[in-house]
């Protein structure tokens, strides 16, 4: 047994807030206080006086696994060359600043005190090279978000005209798509706007009908998001909407939710569809809007997407938005279609705060924080690496907790960002409470990861334990103690043991095979055979079905 | 070579229900091979003029004036207006894809005449949909790519001698380390080097400690110091292969061999070292 | 006799994945679907297989494995080439390897 003692602890989902409290550990689970007298085993004793006791962070949006991710490794050398990490005793070595590869993710995560993780877009069809990379992510359990907002048979059902056969074809086959690739939520990028661009057609909105079955993205977001209640999936429809990054995009926002309004529903990166549009076509901050609308409807949750000045990896399923930042910048640019199912695009970018539209942006995720009243509703994130790397989550909380210095950073900006936004004006700070929920409670409950985010009894024993300091960056960026599964693996910053996590998935009910004349269509149009699509169990070795109840 | 009747010329799609009518086939080759005979224009180039071919390509599609250049010259061996009659099929076309082999990287140019080639393809996203695939030869050779790039950053010719991963290609590349014998033993997995690499490499490798991991008999395994006969993947162990377009594919185990897998010999010979270094064998 | 259907050709980047192998008593017998060099490589998979040696004699796969990791731990630059007709489940310990002996690993895409 193991007893973490003297420790401040911040444990939102069960109302635990700053107490000093024991935590009891036994075989990777968190356990109630043993009765007395206790047997002659004296625990394990890890003294975390002067530090605060969070449950272990969750990380509800990152691009860090998987095809997109490994070709933008592949062509930006330019980011690993001076960001290297040697070998140690205990774990490999790796490369990358916004790019890191595997076993670097895996250390940099839990050296934050991040324990669980999910990559945020995968097509079913390269499944199996995420799930290959997440073997080589150690130190933290992960999942992933399954692409079905583009693909050519979610389309097809969709176009079904008899409403009660379209919803049985939808859900066996958003069931088949998630078992067959092992995922853990549907995801949608752009719907129906990434086929649209492999038909050279422009940007679609809600009512936009797209090729080849004319499905609106309207229609396809109100029958998944019922689909995804209607298999009981414990995360939401997890939802990029159309016209990120674009000027007036708050329109298109608002419309998307108020057609899902009732429904649990998560948006995305929520910093870029939060746009309104100057007279000269720039953007200018609609964050108090969005906040408002979250205010009065608590079904939504979302995540920030906020911006961190420096250099960044754009990558995103939506390769229309590409192409576009692309032609913008002359930065380099990679596409990928991937056949039936999707596309994804990568460009390189720096962030700076010189530059108007970077600051706006940057004023934009962080009134996003503050004006969303409830901590339960918005989530910190990055895009990791869109926005800015993961890695600068303690840069964030600083910001978010210390007002001085959230204003000392806004004075240091393109000065006419103030005219676009209203972060100047805003006065809160986060407590400890709050980060804890927008950093581990929050989005574990989003998730429904009940035995993550909280140090409940049952709970998994993942804990990181931050020393008290005023300067919060500081504090959050070298946690005293991290436990995975109850094992110490992280002590004063440093991974000082190696465990490998497990692979989160969801097994939902519905038909085990696709219908006749779908798998007639994948037999005709995928590149490779129906029985050679599936993802095999060798993959996820080490595992955790998350129940769909 | 089912490439061709499976994924591209003749393969029927979606949205090329009709198959090799619905597509137009343009080969460009220094002698006329199998494919450019299927192919419905071959436009036969002189060798090592890939460089000049692609950035005049690039040139036409961006509209550029080409003063050096009169209208009745011949670029490559190719007459200019050819080039443009090809710009214009590819800026008229729904989806094009340029697939490459190996031929625009071992000409004069080398690396260089991908950089246009790539270039080119983005730039004809002007235009249309442009997509470029490389042929990739050995079967699993992109997987390689893909594992050394999520393990280490970089796809190939590295250096983990400093305990971190380094990448300088023409440095840490096969190729010159053995010429410049700057490497004092072997490891060879999956390949037959005293098949594919020039003489002077080779000479280095028999030179040195040489280790080979492989099925059969080869001209590597009839030198190399140390053989370990291993089972062929795809035929004697299942493990995962990775197309050239980057789709991961289980290949399977079809029958039973006498001998163990590479990966498990490579984690014995990890493993045996390991102890000797006392490393935690969980981190490896 | 067994048949394996949808069997992945590892020989060339086309992954074809649509391949019929029967497979008789432990012996490939018969390759439906391939080209002509998938075909001969399945149906050769079985012959001419290599036997474990150390310097040209005849040794048990043991002491191969010893002498091997003798030779590589040390080495002082040694290098892991090839990689490009295994599995990943073996680049990655191959990988793995060079890292812990400090070598230089590299595949044929380099040259």
């Amino acid at each position: 047994m193991l007893k973490i003692i003297n420790g401040q602890v911040y444990d939102p989902a069960n109302g635990v807030s700053g107490e000093l409290k024991d935590v009891y550990i036994e075989d990777g689970k968190i356990i109630a206080e043993p009765g007395f007298p206790q047997n002659n085993a004296v625990p394990d004793l890890i003294d975390a006086a002067g530090c605060v006791v969070m449950p272990g962070g969750v990380e509800i949006h990152s691009h860090l696994a998987g095809p997109k991710v490994n070709t933008a490794r592949m062509m930006c050398p330019e980011d690993h060359y001076d960001h290297f990490h040697t070998k140690t005793s205990v774990s490999r070595s790796g490369t990358g600043l916004t790019i890191p590869s595997t076993f670097l993710t895996g250390q940099l995560y839990s050296r934050l005190g991040y324990t669980t993780v999910f990559e945020a877009a995968v097509p079913a069809l390269l499944a199996r090279h995420v799930h290959e990379e997440l073997q080589d992510t150690p130190l933290l359990d992960a999942g992933f978000y399954t692409l079905m907002g583009n693909n050519y048979m979610m389309m097809k059902v969709l176009g079904e005209p008899d409403s009660k056969k379209r919803k049985e074809r939808l859900r066996d086959l958003v069931a088949w798509l998630l078992r067959s690739s092992k995922g853990y939520a549907v995801k949608v990028v752009n719907p129906g706007g990434v086929e649209s661009w492999k038909w050279s057609q422009g940007s679609v909105n809600l009512d936009t009908p797209v090729p080849p079955f004319g499905v609106t993205p309207r229609r396809m977001l109100l029958e998944l998001v019922d689909v995804v209640e209607e298999l009981h999936l414990p995360h939401s429809l997890h939802l990029h909407s159309n016209h990120l990054g674009e000027a007036g995009n708050v329109q298109t926002t608002l419309e998307t939710m108020r057609t899902l309004e009732g429904h649990r529903l998560h948006l995305t990166h929520m910093q870029f569809h939060s746009y309104g549009a100057t007279k000269s076509g720039g953007i200018s901050s609609e964050a108090p809007r969005i906040a408002e609308y979250l205010n009065q409807h608590p079904e939504f949750t979302c995540d920030a997407g906020q911006i961190v000045f420096g250099p960044v990896t754009t990558m995103t399923a939506d390769s229309p938005m590409q192409f576009h930042l692309h032609q913008l910048t002359g930065n380099k640019w990679a596409n990928a279609d991937v056949e039936m199912e999707t596309g994804a695009g990568i460009v390189p970018l720096i962030y700076r705060p010189s530059n108007l539209v970077n600051a706006i942006q940057w004023s934009i995720g962080l009134e996003l924080l503050l004006l969303v009243k409830n901590p339960w509703q918005i989530f910190l994130t990055t895009d990791h690496p869109n926005a800015g790397p993961f890695t600068a989550y303690p840069q964030i909380i600083r910001l978010l907790m210390d007002a001085d210095y959230r204003r000392a950073r806004l004075a240091e900006l393109n000065p006419k960002a103030v005219r676009y936004t209203c972060l100047a004006e805003l006065d809160r700070e986060y407590t400890l409470d709050e980060i804890a929920i927008i950093t581990r409670a929050g989005p574990a409950k989003a998730l429904r990861l009940s035995n993550k985010g909280h140090l409940g009894v049952g709970a998994d024993a993942d804990v990181a334990i931050y020393p008290l300091q005023q300067d919060k960056e500081a504090m959050f960026s070298r946690p005293a103690y991290v436990l995975k599964d109850g094992q110490v693996i992280v002590r004063d910053g440093q991974v000082i043991k190696n465990v490998m996590g497990r692979t989160l998935f969801v097994q939902p009910e519905g038909a085990q095979k696709l219908p006749p004349d779908l798998a007639d269509d994948f037999a005709r149009f995928y590149s490779i055979a129906l029985s050679n699509f599936a993802v095999q169990e060798e993959y996820v070795e080490r595992q955790e079905v998350i129940p769909c109840i | 070579m089912r490439h061709l009747s499976r994924y591209s010329a003749l393969a029927k799609g979606l949205f090329v229900a009709e198959g090799r009518k619905g597509r137009k086939v343009v080969v460009i080759d220094v002698r006329p091979t199998a494919t450019s005979k299927q192919a419905d224009e071959f436009l036969e180039i002189t060798p090592g003029q890939d460089f000049e071919i692609a950035t005049v390509l690039r040139a036409i599609i961006k509209g550029l004036p080409l003063p050096e250049l009169p209208e009745d010259s011949t670029v490559g061996g190719v007459p200019l207006s050819k080039w443009r009659e090809l710009v214009s099929l590819m800026k008229a076309c729904h989806y094009g894809v340029v697939m490459f082999g190996i031929g625009v990287t071992e000409s004069r140019g080398k690396d260089l005449n991908l950089e246009q080639i790539i270039k080119l393809v983005g730039e004809m996203n002007e235009f249309t949909r442009f997509y470029a695939i490389p042929m990739r030869g050995h079967g699993n050779v992109n997987g390689s790519n893909q594992v050394l790039t999520w393990q280490t950053g970089y796809p190939f010719a590295v250096n983990l001698s400093r305990g971190y991963p380094r990448y300088n290609p023409g440095e840490f590349s096969v190729m010159d380390l053995l010429i410049r014998r700057e490497v004092d033993a072997a490891l060879i997995i999956a390949t037959d080097p005293g098949a594919h690499l020039p003489k002077v490499a080779v000479e280095h490798l028999k030179n040195i400690p040489t280790i080979v991991l492989e099925p059969h008999e080869n001209l590597t395994t009839s030198w190399a110091n140390v053989v370990i006969p291993v089972a062929p993947a795809g035929v004697g162990v299942s493990g995962t292969f990775y197309r050239m377009d980057n789709v991961a594919l289980q290949v399977k185990k079809l029958a039973d061999f006498p001998f163990p897998s590479d990966l498990e010999v490579v984690k014995s010979i990890k493993e045996r070292i390991a102890d000797v270094k006392d490393y935690q064998r969980a981190s490896l | 006799m067994s048949s394996h259907q949808d069997v992945v050709c590892t020989f060339c980047g086309c992954l074809c994945d649509d391949l019929e192998v029967e497979v008789a008593d432990n012996q490939i017998t018969k390759v439906k679907r391939a080209c002509t060099i998938g075909r001969n490589k399945l149906m050769h998979a079985q012959s001419d297989l290599a036997s474990v040696r150390i310097n040209g004699q005849a040794a048990t796969l043991e002491e191969a494995l010893n002498e091997a990791a003798g030779i590589l731990g040390k080495a002082k630059a040694p290098l892991v080439y090839g990689l490009c007709s295994t599995t990943t489940e073996a680049q990655r310990e191959a990988v793995a390897l060079t890292e812990l002996i400090g070598g230089i690993v590299d595949n044929p895409s380099s040259y």
